[in-house]
């Protein structure tokens, strides 16, 4: 779908804004999760997607636990909608597994959910750790049937003797009740760790990707999936590149992306070849020479790739930047943004304690004209496309008083330390926003820290 | 307070609370890395021995293996503080010990250290080294000693894998894509060669030395497919063995601080066992639990070091504490004294090590004959029978 900005009287009775950038001031709407600092493990969010209405958004924990929080319905006429989201149902998606052939566990943790769009009254999403991907329905049911004949209303049966007349059983009013159901589950096409779903604008079919291969599936069918990119070596002592992220083109059912951990992303169209091992198109950007180092393969390694709404661009976020493609233009990235290049002169330390291979993601707003990520120090960066502004802002328990204004922060790279900034050394790398969602129409924003998830919306005035 | 915490080969979990580094277990694999501070080989005897001195012993350490007479290698970086160290890791044939501070596991860049001329104390004043050593050091090879140690970790992250999950591939090749671009760099420069050569017999090509650089993480996978893969893999040198025969112990014990390493293949004894008979790499280490992990230690002297090294025997006699004299080892001994040592023979382990590449699984503690660099070196027959041992272990181990 392709939004639009929707060009109203803004400000007050809107919130329909549409647009993005440093004109909007970000407000703290919500957090949730819990608050002490102790972490359970289980509760750290691993994913955040926002259904494509927007009304409902998703999260995906560690624990294997999927929590769908629901936009209350707006009241238009109130000049200030505050929207808010609230739970709406959490069920449990994933278990812990043990594969005995290797003796090893199987994570439950949640990597990726990705909703369908809708089609009937109940939603459907697809939610998949390490090895299975499970579609779920989630259903409302406010109504049930009450009169039966047979049945008492407890449930327990009538003696047929003491039944004299016959009633026809109506509907009644319910309390809302959401369920939960697993309708399929995609188990047994990946050896390697699945990383990337990906639902087909066709609505009929989606790819799962792991480290070496890329899958097809149709949504209705479990037993089987087809291999579309194997880069697996016949050697494995020759393996040197894996895939980190692939994604399906918003409009192109025949087109895909798929990302490596050498920086390179691969446009692939089904329509060529069964098996797309070879590529439509390259997006590979020359390494600058004079920024090489030891750990120039690591930090150029993608972590995410997503299209744009429109299907004409296509962002990735490597280690310490973000870059927009030109889905014509291969060469190199049409746009660049450092997300904190202050970090290129510590990344002997981020090997040392690993958070160089922490796999950021990055989102689009709803007509493209600004891009989101994360970073260390529960910072995150909002990097306006148009205006060519980026801010970085901070999801903090501090600034967490109702409709607070966010403040833009600043990291001071070396020498003298100004009010009101960080240092580099002070930021906290156990702080990490890796996963954020922007909603598909309005400015509001789901930011996840490692147990809390934070919703801040643009400001009205 | 440091916690101790130890693997222990037969049983493959920590005695101890395991140490909180990243989150992972260390793998029992024996891996050397350089000597850190207090670098000389006899600082490094020294190291254990103030070490054992300032932190009591758990009782059940008692009966371990004398790692004070093992190759133990220095795995990390001892880190100035009032504790004596942050984090040291010391391996041994079959254990790794990690000594842990409070503080995080941190790998403390030496380049820092040496730029700010850090004294480095040991609590009990044992040890200092000098600033004038440290200065002559940085000023010689700053790079090749960040790249050395940059290899070093990277090895270990290589080998300290998770036990229970599968390890992230990705990260597992990226950072074996940076070990194999140092070492490129490394055969390139010459420093490798450099090394290699002073330590191998006539007649043997560099080509015939230096193979494949198995990394294995929890390679169990009985569908051929395993995790592992090669680290490095020079041309022509897909020889079965993966097995790097070199010890590549840069000898250069100079006053400065020397890095003295000792190539963690004492583990190919056993290992051998296990790939005799199979093809390929890959194959051969799909159901050895602890890796047959060919972890090519590769070390360098300094890049501008122009000391003649002194002999292997010199070297690694140092380390025996068995020769070294004074009162505290009494202690020491006292609490090793029932234990075994002959298979931690360090002769016999080291000059396994240098004979040729293509051997079978028992030749190579066959050939014990001394290198020609060191003559010192006796050789013990005693190493086969507790290969037997150690098959058997090894078993358990796969086993369990």
């Amino acid at each position: 779908m392709h939004f639009s900005t929707v060009f109203s009287l803004r400000v007050s009775l809107s919130c329909r804004a549409g647009g993005g950038g440093n004109d909007v001031q970000w407000c703290f709407s919500q957090v949730k999760g819990a608050i002490d600092d102790d972490v359970a493990e289980a509760d750290i969010i691993s994913t955040v997607e926002f259904n494509h209405s927007g009304e409902l958004l998703a999260t995906g924990d560690k624990g294997g636990r999927v929590v769908i929080f629901q936009q209350e319905t707006e009241n238009k006429s109130q000049p200030q909608c505050r929207s808010e989201y609230n739970v709406y149902s959490t069920f449990q998606s994933h278990e812990p597994e043990f594969d005995y052939l290797k003796s090893l566990e199987i994570e439950e943790k949640i990597n990726k959910i990705r909703w369908l769009p809708q089609k009937n009254a109940a939603q459907f999403l697809l939610s998949t750790n390490d090895k299975t991907i499970k579609l779920w329905k989630i259903s409302e049911r406010d109504k049930r049937p009450e009169g039966y004949n047979l049945k008492e209303e407890d449930g327990r049966y009538r003696d047929a003797a003491t039944i004299t007349t016959l009633r026809v059983p109506v509907f009644r009013p319910m309390d809302l009740m959401v369920e939960a159901s697993p309708r399929r589950v995609f188990a047994n096409a990946h050896t390697y760790h699945i990383n990337s779903i990906s639902v087909n604008s066709d609505n009929e079919t989606y790819l799962s990707a792991d480290d070496l291969r890329i899958n097809l599936w149709h949504l209705e069918i479990t037993d089987r999936s087809f291999n579309i990119v194997d880069i697996k070596p016949a050697n494995m002592e020759e393996l040197t590149e894996v895939i980190t992220a692939a994604e399906f083109h918003p409009h192109q059912c025949n087109t895909f992306v798929y990302s490596s951990s050498k920086g390179t992303i691969r446009l692939c169209d089904m329509r060529a070849s069964a098996l797309c091992d070879k590529h439509s198109k390259l997006f590979e950007e020359p390494e600058d020479p004079s920024n090489r180092s030891f750990f120039s393969e690591i930090i150029s390694s993608i972590s995410d790739v997503k299209f744009s709404h429109n299907g004409r661009y296509m962002m990735t976020r490597d280690y310490l930047s973000v870059k927009i493609w030109d889905l014509n233009m291969e060469n190199r990235p049409v746009e660049t943004y450092q997300v904190h290049e202050y970090l290129r002169s510590k990344l002997c330390s981020l090997y040392e304690n690993d958070c160089i291979f922490d796999k950021f993601e990055c989102c689009w707003n709803g007509n493209d004209s600004v891009v989101m990520t994360g970073s260390y120090n529960n910072f995150f960066r909002m990097l306006d496309r148009t205006q060519r502004r980026d801010v970085t802002l901070e999801a903090s328990r501090e600034s967490c008083k109702p409709r607070q204004v966010l403040k833009p922060r600043r990291v001071c790279a070396g020498g003298k330390r100004k009010k009101d900034e960080i240092s580099v050394d002070s930021l906290d790398f156990n702080k990490k926003i890796l996963h954020t969602a922007w909603h598909p129409q309005e400015n509001i924003i789901a930011v996840a820290t490692t147990n809390n998830l934070y919703i801040f919306q643009e400001k009205v005035n | 307070m440091a916690s101790i915490f130890v693997v222990s080969a037969e049983r493959f979990i920590p005695l101890f609370p395991r140490l909180a580094c990243q989150g992972v277990l260390a793998h029992f694999l024996p891996t050397s890395v350089r000597w850190g501070r207090g670098g000389e080989s006899v600082g490094g005897a020294c190291v254990i021995r103030a070490l054992w001195m300032n932190y009591p012993l758990p009782p059940s350490l008692a009966g371990m293996s004398p790692m004070l007479q093992a190759p133990v290698t220095l795995v990390g970086w001892p880190r100035r503080q009032g504790v004596l160290v942050s984090v040291l890791w010391l391996s041994t044939l079959d254990f790794l010990f990690g000594f842990q501070s409070r503080n995080n596991y941190h790998f403390k860049k030496m380049l820092n250290m040496f730029s700010k001329g850090t004294k480095r104390k040991f609590s009990d004043g044992d040890e200092e080294i000098s600033d004038e050593s440290l200065v002559g050091a940085r000023v010689a090879s700053s790079y090749s000693l960040q790249r050395q140690s940059l290899l070093d970790m990277s090895l270990i992250k290589l080998q300290l894998c998770h036990m229970l999950v599968e390890p992230n591939l990705c990260r597992s090749v990226l950072i074996a894509n940076t070990v194999r671009q140092i070492q490129e760099e490394m055969t390139h420069d010459g420093s490798w060669h450099m090394v290699t050569e002073a330590f191998c017999g006539p007649g043997q090509s560099p080509s015939e030395r230096l193979v494949a650089t198995e990394v294995l993480c929890r390679s169990r996978e009985q569908d051929a497919e395993p995790k592992l893969f090669s680290v490095i893999s020079y041309e022509g040198c897909r020889e079965e063995e993966v097995v790097a025969d070199e010890t590549l112990c840069s000898v250069s014990v100079s006053d400065t601080v020397s890095n003295v390493c000792l190539a963690g293949r004492i583990g190919q004894c056993w290992e051998k066992s296990e790939l005799s008979g199979v093809e390929r790499d890959e194959e051969a280490l799909e159901d050895s639990r602890l890796g047959s992990g060919e972890d090519e230690e590769i070390d360098t002297e300094d890049g501008a070091s122009t000391e003649s090294p002194k002999t292997t025997g010199q070297v690694f006699g140092t380390f025996e504490i068995k020769n070294s004299s004074p009162a505290p080892d009494s202690a020491l001994e006292e609490l090793f004294s029932d234990v075994d040592t002959s298979y931690y023979d360090l002769d016999t382990m080291l000059t396994g090590m240098q004979s040729a590449p293509k051997m079978g699984p028992y030749d190579i503690l066959d050939s014990l004959a001394p290198s020609h660099s060191s003559p010192s070196i006796v050789s013990t027959p005693k190493c086969r029978s507790d290969l037997n041992e150690l098959d058997h272990i090894m078993e358990i181990i796969v086993g369990s």
